[in-house]
């Protein structure tokens, strides 16, 4: 199961999900940062929570970065 | 019979016999009609015990005849179910005449009582999910019944108001049922008949038809439903032939004979691919790039089955591709890793251990994309982790660097290749097996040659799992450096 903890301030937000990342709660964590990614110009992920996350739970991580790094271009 | 087609029973044959696909369907209700005649007949025999003991006040003599034919009727039908298992062309037609048959008999016997025999025929055809049958029993059963009731008008038991006397008329009975009475009151055969058709057959039958119309409508639902499952069914089979078809096709694509290289005897490879689905991510690679230069390729795929494999092959292919163009494995793994990022909008992403082992002087030069550390035996010692530097995985990021590095082969050296699929496999209370368990399974036997190794980590894997499902794709791969035996 997950849980995350996100907090947002002055456009800069800190997501820490707790619990495991797999192809069940994966969807979850992709929505969160769906939502949040318009207003926000940094996003800081911290993973210490985790105790599993699987490739479901990488390529949600990966398909965050990929807008990121094209607003930065 | 010169050809059973034209003749006319095998046009009835054509016209009654089910599709293939309800062929069960109508077993089943041949099964539930049998069944309905049982309990129809145990039924009858009761009522006749019960009337015999004087429980049931209903005239034995006519109550006797029809009800001894019902049962005698009821058997013969049991007896040919039996015989033919409930399995025949004809049995349908034969089950539904016969039923309608023995309730008209008790419909005849009983008239003014019996209500809902009229619509147990056409509820049961229903069963069979044809609206055709439904519709042919209705009207089977409103002719049988209009002559049974006509019949029963003056064989049968009647509603005693069924004719009007005059006012005053004063009626003696001689004895026995009051029925007796009115149907000899002078009132005419002809006017019992006509009435009882009108006061008792009509208003039963507006009822029944009402009836007729659900068992219409639950006939053709159930038929639909059949349609439906059919042809879900005949989907799954297409997609489990295609799916058996495609795990040959992923087989066939990986190296897979043996010896590989039967005139080089510099070194020995061996590898091997058991999917946990039909189809998997994991592969393994290897070619001779030039006469001196030997590829060496141990991949995994993020996810597994269709989508995974389809990945598999993609890369498979980019990633030789750029070897036998001769470039470098950081070079190799740099410009695989951009035509991967361009077409991934699912965000695949794969693990590669590439690399490229000069034959002459046992120099490996390799590149680690996120995958798991080799194992390497130096001659005369033991199997231990190298430790080598991971890059990200492949088709995660786009425009990354890879590096690479060296190492050395001495003759007699070994380098075993693997995916997660053997360190993470599980055993059902959901303990790892561990590269720990992996070591000692190599080390068991450090001389023995590859194919050999690859079965004995199988084999301790399989020890270890004991039941429980294999969870990843297994794959390993060994390479023996040095003069084949």
């Amino acid at each position: 199961m997950l849980h995350i903890e996100k907090t947002i301030e002055n456009g800069k937000a800190f997501l820490a999900p707790q619990g495991r990342l797999d192809t069940v709660t994966a969807p979850e964590m992709e929505g969160v940062i769906k939502q949040i990614l318009p207003g926000i110009t940094s996003l800081t992920l911290d993973l210490a929570g985790l105790e599993y996350i699987s490739s479901a739970g990488l390529r949600v991580l990966l398909a965050a970065q990929r807008p990121c790094r094209r607003r930065a271009k | 019979m010169k050809d059973e087609k034209s003749s006319f029973l095998g046009r009835l044959r054509g016209r009654l016999a089910a599709d293939e696909m309800f062929h069960e369907t109508e077993v089943q209700a041949n099964r539930l009609g049998a069944l309905i005649l049982l309990c129809s007949g145990l039924i009858l025999v009761l009522i006749l015990i019960l009337t015999a003991f004087g429980v049931f006040l209903l005239p034995w003599e006519s109550v006797f005849s029809p009800a001894f034919q019902a049962i005698v009727e009821i058997v013969l039908l049991l007896a040919v179910c039996r015989l033919v298992k409930n399995d025949a062309w004809w049995l349908k037609p034969l089950l539904l005449i016969g039923l309608i048959i023995v309730y008209a008999r008790l419909d005849g016997m009983l008239t003014h009582k019996v209500a809902i025999l009229m619509v147990l025929p056409v509820v049961f055809s229903s069963r069979y999910f044809s609206r055709r049958l439904t519709i042919f029993t209705s009207l089977l059963t409103t002719v049988v019944f209009f002559l049974s009731s006509a019949w029963g008008a003056t064989h049968g038991m009647i509603n005693l108001n069924i004719v009007t006397m005059p006012a005053g008329t004063q009626m003696i009975a001689t004895g026995g049922f009051l029925g007796n009475a009115v149907k000899n009151a002078g009132a005419g055969d002809r006017m019992l008949i006509v009435n009882t058709l009108l006061y008792d057959y009509l208003p039963k039958w507006l009822m029944f038809s009402v009836t007729s119309v659900i068992s219409c409508n639950i006939a053709r639902r159930g038929r639909d439903m059949v349609v439906t499952q059919h042809d879900k069914d005949v989907k799954s089979a297409r997609i489990e032939s295609e799916l058996n078809l495609a795990t040959s096709i992923q087989a066939d694509m990986l190296p897979n004979i043996y010896p590989a290289f039967p005139d080089r005897t510099e070194f020995d490879i061996y590898a091997t691919m058991d999917p946990a689905k039909e189809v998997g991510g994991d592969f393994y690679d290897f070619f001779l790039i030039d006469d001196d230069h030997l590829c060496m390729v141990m991949a995994d795929v993020s996810g597994k089955g269709v989508p995974a494999a389809l990945f598999m092959m993609a890369s498979k292919i980019i990633l030789a591709n750029n070897a036998m163009m001769g470039k470098s494995p950081a070079q190799i793994l740099t410009d695989a890793n951009t035509a991967i990022c361009s077409h991934n909008r699912e965000e695949m992403f794969v693990t590669v251990w590439l690399g490229i082992l000069e034959i002459s002087t046992g120099k490996v030069t390799a590149a680690n994309a996120g995958h798991e550390y080799p194992v390497l035996r130096r001659p005369d010692g033991v199997f231990e982790l190298f430790k080598d530097k991971h890059g990200f995985v492949i088709g995660g990021m786009d425009g990354l660097r890879y590096k690479e590095y060296e190492l050395m082969l001495e003759p007699g050296a070994k380098l075993f290749l693997y995916t997660d699929g053997v360190p993470e496999a599980t055993d059902a209370q959901g303990q790892m097996f561990g590269t720990e368990n992996m070591l000692a399974a190599l080390n068991q036997n450090v001389d023995a040659a590859p194919d050999q190794l690859l079965k004995n980590v199988r084999a301790a894997v399989d020890g270890f799992v004991k039941e429980a499902e294999q969870f990843d794709d297994l794959t390993m791969l060994c390479l023996q450096y040095g003069n084949r035996e």
